[in-house]
């Protein structure tokens, strides 16, 4: 089993490599500081790339996370869905109905604006 | 580097069989390389990375050689620069080498494979640098792990120093970007350079505003400098009528041409191909189609609510032509017209004063030319309306609508996120050839 997962990332490697490399062979491109020039539309960059910005979107995460906890919790719950039958399921309906009230609550409080 | 031995000549004939350009549009540039699209066998290209060919329509300003030298030295190999020459003689743009001159008119007879021959050909003379290798400025073994930086923001990391910082709308300390908008970014007018400080990508401020084309006096033979489709409302203005089939086929062609633009950078490609193809048409039918078409729900909700321009600021800013009127401001030089009063002509005005009410605008306006061209025999008129509005000539020179409709552009980027941004300069239909003319 070992062997296949290893055969499997050598031939991954060494595809990926021929790529790059064929790139490189193919591809005719210049060198130089002035052919790297980041393109602004005509004028010149005056600064770095490098700039830190405000993740505004950043309610986005939170809520994802909220919702990739609650699937955590789905987890046991699925393991006894089968012996405890239709009261597991009205109990999961419920914790579910009391997280999309926050999905409301944080639609009107403009949480899912990009910007 | 690349393959460029004899052998695999068929391989590179195959690979750039189809290039793709990339336009710079000087004086009469705009035609010029509308025609190349219909006629030549290449894809557009939004970036010089991705180009092959740098396609050089119309006249070249000189001040404009250095900074397309330099773009000129970012497009991948194998490259080639074309220069399409307007209908009058002018210099050819200097520095660059240019592997094809095309003169005006003869762009249907050219020998297409030739040009393709040339661009693979690694002798050509665009395959070697033609700029010496220097960083923007001195950085490599700099700072403390040699990347040209010390600490946070000192130094000039791959010879670029780091942006400033300035407070945001919430009042933390973000950086504050400058960032260049133009002159040559297809899709917007060529020669607008925009000097912009961005958060994100937001617009904090707008601070300067420039025009690339150099001013020019306004005298009867300057009609060929003044834009796309401002012929017929020029003459108009020198003193000599044109006939009113004239003015309204040059606005049809000029409005289907620009939502052609529009709808190509809203990413809606294959519309934008149809009305690219269809605007020297003045088949109701097919016009009408398309027109149905482009107000589909994708552009309805790209430009509602975006860049707004109240009637207030229209009428504080003197605003001209569709702009205007999407704003609610009933002026257009062709209502107190007599052949067009007779014509039964009636201004169409929106409210909304957005993205897509400037839209919407243009659309009726194209229904309505078409119904004039109908009913115009050969009515002949003064009216010095141009697609983008009207011309005044006043004591000390010309105003031309680009130059009155600049002042919302220079007030309503403030604030704009960048895609809105893009969106509201182009709802503008700024045209910087038009705006040069004194």
């Amino acid at each position: 089993m070992y062997l296949t997962a290893l055969t499997f990332a050598l031939a991954g490697i060494a595809f990926a490599g021929m790529m790059f490399w064929l790139g490189r062979l193919l591809s005719g491109r210049l060198d130089t500081e002035p052919a790297r020039r980041p393109f602004e539309s005509g004028a010149d960059p005056q600064v770095h790339a490098w700039n830190r910005f405000h993740t505004r979107y950043f309610y986005y995460t939170l809520i994802f996370l909220l919702f990739d906890m609650e699937m955590v919790y789905m987890y046991p719950w699925a393991v006894v869905f089968m012996e405890v039958g239709w009261k597991a399921f009205m109990e999961m309906g419920m914790f579910i109905t009391i997280l999309l009230l926050g999905i409301l609550y944080a639609w009107r409080e403009k949480a899912f604006k990009w910007d | 580097m690349g393959l460029t031995a004899p052998r695999w000549a068929k391989l590179r004939r195959f690979a750039f069989a189809r290039p793709r350009a990339f336009p710079v549009l000087g004086w009469g540039g705009t035609n010029l390389w509308h025609t190349f699209l219909d006629t030549a066998p290449v894809d557009l290209s939004r970036a010089p990375h991705d180009a092959d060919l740098l396609v050089l329509a119309g006249e070249i300003p000189e001040s404009w050689v250095n900074c397309l030298l330099a773009l000129f030295e970012t497009l991948t190999l194998p490259r080639l620069a074309l220069w399409l020459q307007p209908g009058w003689p002018c210099t050819a743009p200097a520095k660059i080498p240019l592997g094809f001159t095309m003169a005006h008119g003869t762009l249907a007879d050219t020998d297409w494979t030739a040009v393709s021959e040339r661009l693979i050909d690694p002798q050509n003379p665009a395959s070697t640098p033609l700029l010496p290798d220097e960083p923007p400025a001195p950085w490599r073994g700099q700072g403390d792990h040699g990347q040209g930086g010390k600490g946070m923001m000192g130094g000039k990391p791959y010879g670029r120093p780091m942006a400033m910082t300035m407070e945001d709308r919430d009042n933390l300390a973000l950086d504050d970007v400058p960032t260049f908008l133009g002159p040559h970014f297809p899709g917007l007018p060529s020669g607008l350079e925009l000097e912009l400080r961005l958060q994100g990508d937001r617009i904090r401020q707008c601070q300067g505003l420039h025009n690339g084309f150099p001013e020019r006096p306004f005298e009867p033979e300057a009609i060929r400098y003044g834009g796309s489709g401002n012929a017929p409302a020029l003459q108009a203005l020198t003193g000599k009528p044109v006939t009113v089939a004239e003015l309204e086929r040059a606005r049809l062609a000029h409005h289907l041409g620009w939502m052609a633009d529009f709808l190509e950078l809203a990413g809606l490609h294959g519309l934008a191909e149809g009305l690219r193809r269809h605007r020297n048409s003045t088949d109701e039918k097919v016009i009408e189609d398309l027109l149905t078409a482009a107000q589909g729900i994708t552009l309805r909700r790209l430009g509602q609510g975006i860049g707004i321009i109240d009637r207030d600021g229209a009428l504080r800013w003197n605003l001209r032509g569709p702009v205007a009127r999407a704003s609610g401001v009933a002026v257009d030089a062709r209502s107190e017209d007599p052949a067009y009063r007779d014509l039964g002509f009636a201004i169409h005005t929106e409210t909304a004063g957005d993205v897509w009410a400037r839209f919407r605008v243009r659309t009726e306006e194209c229904r309505q030319s078409i119904r004039l061209l109908k009913r115009a025999g050969d009515a002949m008129t003064s009216a010095p309306e141009g697609p983008r509005g009207g011309f005044i000539k006043e004591q000390n020179g010309l105003t031309t609508p680009t130059a009155a409709n600049l002042t919302a552009l220079n007030e309503g980027l403030t604030g704009l996120e960048w895609y809105e941004a893009v969106l509201f300069i182009v709802s503008l239909d700024l045209d910087m050839e038009e705006a040069a003319l004194r």
